[in-house]
């Protein structure tokens, strides 16, 4: 008897090992992305398409974040370890024999706070105070204006910022 | 995972109670004997948690425990340990420290041969701990490449944190010489208040080993080697 309550033990045992905690489940809330929309500038309430947008980390080791054809709604990353993060919006533009590209600088500006989130996902940044600031390139820039809408990122349900082009 | 521990154990105390109920039946017709039974205040230490503080890096513990024989099956039974524990996670390291209290009874199910002084044991304890907890290092979780994080060393230690559980405890106590046991147990456990800190969790409690986010249970085994000091004895009549 006293074996078969030994054996027994040793399944519980075994059993207890493989729990959801070991692995960040996908649906959990990490660090939330930036939401941008983009608008039409003559209009602004009204969404524009970006024909051909990517979108590049700007900095010395330049890192293509996302590529889109024909968006208006695009969720870009906020660095966790800096207070600043710096992209270029490259727009491209394809005529009969040639393609022109339009790069245009954006800086966002923030503060930052580490929020633990669970066992498996470690810790997660929120942004406060969100502000934008566009290179401004004169009649160059495809962007016209940037605008935040909600200055505190720690979802993704809604755009924070509108671009208008 | 978890659901299906405390289904296991209540599988095991059927499987118990209905075996020593059959071998209970043989006997009585037999005995004649008048059996005698021993009283008193049994003490021991926990072998598992040295053993595993010489081995296991990141942990020290230790535990004594005292069981009290109340009633021919019941027993008062009171364990109280310390525990230090390392915990660490891809994105989170910690580093728990406390004391912890159990108290309860012990029922022995089994009925013993003549002579024998065995013990397969159902408990309940209340449990509590008091105990510190240090955040030693973690990393924000991101799944893009563009901005990879670092880990950050910014320790920040929570103190007078506290636990309060239910545990239920399955144990085997054999008579290795006179009045000398080893005991084998496993433990569940069902949290059900603890001070959580601001802006973490706890991820160890002392007595209760490693807690889970989706849930309230935990489990524990023990390795224990204990003596009797017999107070006094009674002589039963075989029951007819």
């Amino acid at each position: 008897m006293i074996k078969k309550i030994i054996v027994l033990l040793f399944i519980i045992f075994a059993f207890k090992g493989c729990t959801k905690d070991d692995i960040c489940p996908p649906e959990t809330a990490t660090t939330a992305k930036l939401v941008i929309s983009f608008n039409d500038f003559s209009n602004p309430a009204n969404a524009k398409n970006v024909n051909l947008l990517s979108v590049h980390t700007d900095y010395e080791n330049s890192v293509k974040v996302i590529s889109f054809e024909n968006t208006n709604e695009i969720a870009v990353p906020l660095s966790t370890t800096s207070d600043t993060t710096k992209y270029k919006f490259i727009r491209s533009t394809v005529r009969t024999n040639d393609t022109l590209t339009n790069i245009d600088r954006v800086m966002f500006v923030y503060r930052r706070q580490n929020d633990y989130v669970s066992r498996a996902c470690g810790f997660n940044t929120e942004y406060f105070n969100v502000e934008e600031n566009l290179v401004d390139e004169g009649t160059e820039n495809w962007i016209k204006q940037v605008t935040v809408i909600r200055d505190t990122v720690n979802d993704e349900n809604s755009p924070h910022v509108t671009i208008l082009h | 995972m978890m659901k299906i521990a405390p289904t296991l154990l209540f599988c095991i105390n059927l499987i118990c109670g209905t075996l020593t109920m059959a071998a209970q039946k043989n006997e009585v017709a037999l005995d004649t004997v008048h059996s005698v039974q021993k009283y008193g205040l049994r003490i021991g230490v926990d072998l598992a948690k040295p053993v595993r503080s010489l081995l296991e890096e990141g942990y020290s513990g230790f535990e004594i425990m005292g069981d009290f024989r109340v009633t021919k099956k019941f027993y008062a039974a009171l364990e109280l340990g310390i525990e230090t524990k390392n915990w660490t996670e891809p994105y989170i390291a910690s580093k728990t420290s406390g004391s912890y209290a159990k108290l309860g009874f012990d029922f022995n199910a089994y009925e013993n041969w003549l002579g024998m002084e065995n013990a397969i044991t159902l408990g309940l304890r209340y449990g509590f701990s008091t105990f510190n907890q240090e955040l030693l290092s973690y990393r924000i979780y991101t799944d893009n490449p563009a901005f990879p994080t670092q880990t950050i060393y910014d320790p920040q230690e929570y103190s007078g944190l506290n636990a309060h559980w239910a545990e239920f405890i399955l144990g085997i106590k054999t008579e290795i010489l006179n009045n000398l046991y080893l005991s084998l147990n496993v433990q569940l456990k069902r949290k059900f208040a603890e001070t959580e800190p601001d802006n973490f969790a706890n991820l160890y409690i002392p007595g209760f080993n490693r807690t889970y986010d989706y849930g309230e249970f935990g489990v524990g085994y023990g390795y224990s080697v204990s003596y009797l000091i017999p107070i006094f004895k009674k002589t039963e009549a075989p029951e007819n």
